[in-house]
């Protein structure tokens, strides 16, 4: 990484990943601006698939489109520093967390992460410890450090600089900028020179920006175009999605269920054949209790694409709340054998069989799928812990419980 | 042997609230039956009643999230697949739980 390199303008934060392979990037510490960590779990198979991709074509062929979400490609906005990681790109993770959503708060980052990150170890997720107002630990071999600007560790080594938008802006009403971007663009002065690798990611179709923000972005980009002298390299691609589905999934994501199913509404009017214009209107309308109207949604897309994880499941719920239960479970079971690696299919399943159907000894053997896919979940612990309470086994019960607690540290603090 | 006596009684501790209830009530009466040193029982006294209902509390009530509510459908806060922190700092002070 040496000479004048652009900054690339991106739309999604997934293209990061191409522009690190592009690049030969090795062994970096990434520098990560933004609200969210993107580290969500990668099954082998895909990895491997990433792995062996030889040209920026192919890997770009393995991205996820934005509006299937994560249930079919190979990475895609959530867990592309996941990939980064198992490529062997990054081996030290800075994620700077906007000041208003940070709080030095070790407990919340290890459930996080026990919930999300499936392949976590357990020691892992218990690594993770409070020190000078950062957070420290290891994910998959490498070391993670949470902190905000201000709290920056020492570092002496080059960086790869990825921005997202979302640092800057709350998905949340009045939805303008918390901080003034050019202070913190200058207070990140020394990793904005000519020979770092910067992307920036605008995020507003496949992420949380509000589709207002796209000019707030470009005019951070050209900031730090000014800084470094550096050329912006450009790619955005607006207009490759349905402008209504933009502002659909801006106001889903931001909890405003009745404020997104007019834009989803005319998503779908205007183009029929995308699944995920479907399958977006059918869980706004299941968000605000309209099972019934979305059931028709929902199908459509689980029928355009019978594989993917979350449209079956999320199908099967609303078949549940349609009093068509025993049709939900044959399709979350369904899903789970197609998706064999999931574990939270897995749990789900048992979830349906315990809350649905009464049937904590089927619920267990699911947990069990799930547990041994996932054994830092701490969720399937203790949901387990609930099935045997249900059959009448409580030592089995508060054993599961104990290995919960365990799982996340909390057995070791509360007997030291 | 006995350390796995402990994380039976707190695992069922989180998980019962009879029996929580019990051993910050009368934990002779609680632990009776139990094989602990009297190190064991003493460390089990010392935990911080306040801080352990709110574990136990806040465990139970995000593990209910994830289950399927009878009256509506929350949808899964991974849409977009992002992983993004949120306050749940019901087991923050680990140090506080003793007293």
């Amino acid at each position: 990484m040496t000479g004048r390199i652009p900054i690339y303008l991106l739309e999604n934060h997934s293209q990061a990943l191409p522009i690190w392979f592009q690049h030969r990037v090795h062994g970096a510490t990434l520098l990560h601006l933004d609200a969210h960590l993107d580290v969500d779990w990668i099954r082998d198979e895909c990895i491997q698939r990433i792995t062996d991709a030889a040209t920026m074509d192919e890997m770009l062929a393995l991205e996820s489109d934005v509006i299937c979400g994560q249930y079919r490609g190979c990475y895609h906005i959530g867990n592309f520093i996941y990939a980064a990681i198992k490529l062997g790109y990054v081996d030290r993770i800075i994620w700077v967390q906007p000041d208003r959503m940070f709080t030095p708060s070790v407990g919340s980052l290890r459930l996080l992460l026990s919930e999300h990150i499936q392949g976590i170890e357990p020691d892992e997720l218990r690594s993770f410890h409070l020190h000078d107002e950062r957070i420290h630990g290891g994910i998959e071999g490498i070391e993670l450090v949470v902190c905000t600007l201000n709290h920056l560790p020492d570092i002496c080594e080059p960086v790869l600089l990825d921005i997202d938008l979302d640092y800057f802006v709350p998905n949340e009403p009045p939805w303008s900028t918390w901080c003034d971007p050019q202070d913190t663009l200058d207070r990140l002065r020394d990793f904005i020179n000519g020979d770092v690798l910067v992307t920036f990611a605008l995020s507003i179709n496949g992420g949380f920006t509000p589709p207002s923000m796209r000019s707030l972005g470009t005019d951070i980009v050209d900031s730090l175009a000014k800084m470094s002298g550096q050329m912006v390299e450009d790619l955005t691609c607006e207009k490759s999605i349905e402008p209504a589905y933009s502002w659909g999934h801006f106001f889903l994501n931001a909890g405003n269920h009745q404020r997104a199913l007019p834009y989803f509404e005319k998503a779908l009017r205007t183009s029929p054949d995308v699944p995920g214009h479907a399958f977006y209107l059918g869980v706004a309308l299941t968000s605000i209790e309209r099972h019934g109207h979305a059931l028709s949604y929902l199908e459509a897309a689980w029928r355009a694409k019978p594989f993917w994880v979350n449209y079956g499941m999320q199908y099967a719920q609303t078949l549940r709340h349609t009093d068509q239960g025993d049709e939900a479970l044959e399709l979350m079971t369904h899903v789970c054998m197609e998706n064999p690696w999931s574990a939270d299919s897995w749990f789900k399943l048992g979830l349906a069989y315990m809350q649905w159907h009464d049937s904590p000894k089927e619920a267990l053997i699911n947990f069990q799928k799930a547990r041994e896919l996932a054994p830092s979940n701490y969720q399937t612990y203790l949901w387990s812990g609930k099935a045997h309470r249900a059959l009448g086994d409580s030592k089995k019960a508060a054993k599961l419980y104990a290995d919960g607690l365990e799982v996340l540290g909390l057995m070791q603090a509360l007997i030291a | 042997m006995s350390q796995d006596v402990v994380r039976l009684i707190i695992g069922r501790a989180v998980l019962e609230n009879e029996f929580r209830e019990l051993l910050f009530a009368d934990p002779d009466q609680a632990l009776e039956g139990y094989d602990l040193t009297d190190k064991e029982i003493a460390g089990l006294k010392r935990i911080n009643r306040d801080r352990f209902d709110e574990l136990a509390t806040g465990l139970e009530e995000r593990i209910s999230r994830a289950g399927f509510n009878p009256g509506r459908i929350r949808f899964d806060m991974r849409i977009g697949g992002r992983l993004s922190p949120e306050v749940s700092s019901f087991f923050d002070v680990f140090t506080e739980f003793k007293s």
